[in-house]
């Protein structure tokens, strides 16, 4: 588990656009949690107080985390698919997956053609989908 | 009440942070495959450390890594602490999808090798270090333009051998990254002692034919023996004057 890493680029990332944006209160931030890295929504939650609680700009934000469904794609036959990672990688492999969603690539093949040449279209990992603030 | 609806990547915010505390960050690179990149960046990592440098190598060919081949594995794994940590291999705090693949293949496409790359330099931990080195795939893609891209800071180092084939590439990888305003500490000359570099280069030194090095692999002991070894060692006052002028003595 890494999300205190992941809830800090999510801080710093929105501290730079606040800045950018000149807002001095962010009042909301919507995240998405793509299913395939398995992010703790309460380790997540916990990171993102302890981090931003000395931080007036953004220490009272409301943190809305959202999941997003994986999508993949096969590059070969065009086979579109979710999965459940459970259903198809061991503990281990989900683990490599968790921190690097990429590496999928060595444990997973299309479920029509077998080919490893697959995209990850959607449920990859974190993205901040909007910020609100004055 | 403002909203704005950015659809950030929140992960490239956070990779200046965690590359604050590495006084250099070098970049080994070469364009063509074979010429010697990861052997260089390996043993150029074990050099500085045997000086008594803190040095991280980061292994950025995601489709062939090698270089925990070259360092030596024995089931280290990063650990978590707010991040991931590298684990230190061989003295070096050591980087590579090797750890995550279990020696299966690892076949990704651009813009994944991309979100790879990114997740990588947001996630991982290097804490106070005097070099960091990125071992990079051959070729001009993903990996050496989101370095150039992602790491500012970063000075790169050309591999080479004495064929015309491989100096054409190294010379076109220089024109892009001086273009850039990258800086280019010069080029290494790896199995061989020509002397001649590409065009476009500073000479930093060459490192001779060794075949005691294949056999040496995966042994920091036997490695640091080599006179891959000792060739590398020669070279790092050059890289060091690139730097600062003057840090350290001529051997």
């Amino acid at each position: 588990m890494h999300e205190w890493a992941l809830a800090e680029s999510v801080v710093c990332s929105v501290l730079e656009f606040s800045k950018k944006e000149k807002l001095t209160l962010v009042s909301e931030i919507n995240v998405l949690l793509g299913e395939m890295q398995v992010i703790d929504r309460e380790a997540f939650t916990f990171a993102f107080r302890e981090i931003t609680k000395r931080n007036p700009v953004i220490r009272n934000a409301k943190l809305n985390m959202k999941p997003e469904k994986t999508r993949l794609e096969c590059e070969r036959c065009g086979k579109k698919w979710t999965f459940s990672l459970e259903d198809r990688l061991t503990g281990n492999e989900r683990e490599s997956v968790h921190f690097l969603p990429e590496i999928s690539h060595s444990y997973m093949k299309c479920p029509r053609c077998g080919s490893r040449d697959f995209s990850i279209k959607k449920g990859r990992g974190v993205r901040i989908k909007s910020i609100k603030g004055e | 009440m403002t909203a704005a609806n950015p659809e950030l990547d929140p992960r490239t915010s956070v990779i200046g942070r965690r590359l604050a505390d590495i006084e250099r960050v070098i970049a080994v690179a070469g364009g063509k495959g074979g010429v010697g990149k990861s052997s260089v960046a390996s043993m150029l990592s074990l050099a500085l450390s045997s000086e008594g440098k803190k040095v991280g190598l980061l292994d950025m060919d995601f489709h062939g890594p090698t270089d925990h081949l070259i360092l030596g594995l024995s089931g280290e794994m990063p650990a978590e602490d707010k991040g991931i940590v590298p684990p230190e291999i061989s003295g070096i705090r050591f980087m590579t999808i090797s750890y995550y693949s279990s020696g299966k293949p690892s076949p990704i496409r651009g813009d994944g090798l991309t979100e790879s790359i990114i997740e990588l330099l947001a996630i991982t931990k290097w804490g106070k270090l005097d070099y960091l080195i990125i071992d990079l795939p051959p070729g001009l893609g993903e990996a050496t333009l989101d370095i150039m891209r992602f790491v500012p800071d970063a000075e790169f180092l050309a591999v080479y051998n004495d064929s015309r084939l491989v100096k054409e590439t190294v010379r076109n990888l220089i024109i892009l990254l001086k273009e850039s305003g990258i800086p280019v500490i010069g080029a290494v000359e790896n199995m061989g002692s020509k002397g001649d570099p590409p065009e476009g280069a500073s000479f930093l030194g060459s490192v001779r034919y060794d075949d005691s090095f294949e056999k040496a692999l995966g042994s920091r002991e036997m490695l640091a023996k080599t006179n891959f070894f000792a060739d590398v060692k020669k070279i790092l006052p050059r890289i060091n004057r690139k730097f600062g002028g003057g840090q350290d003595e001529e051997g």
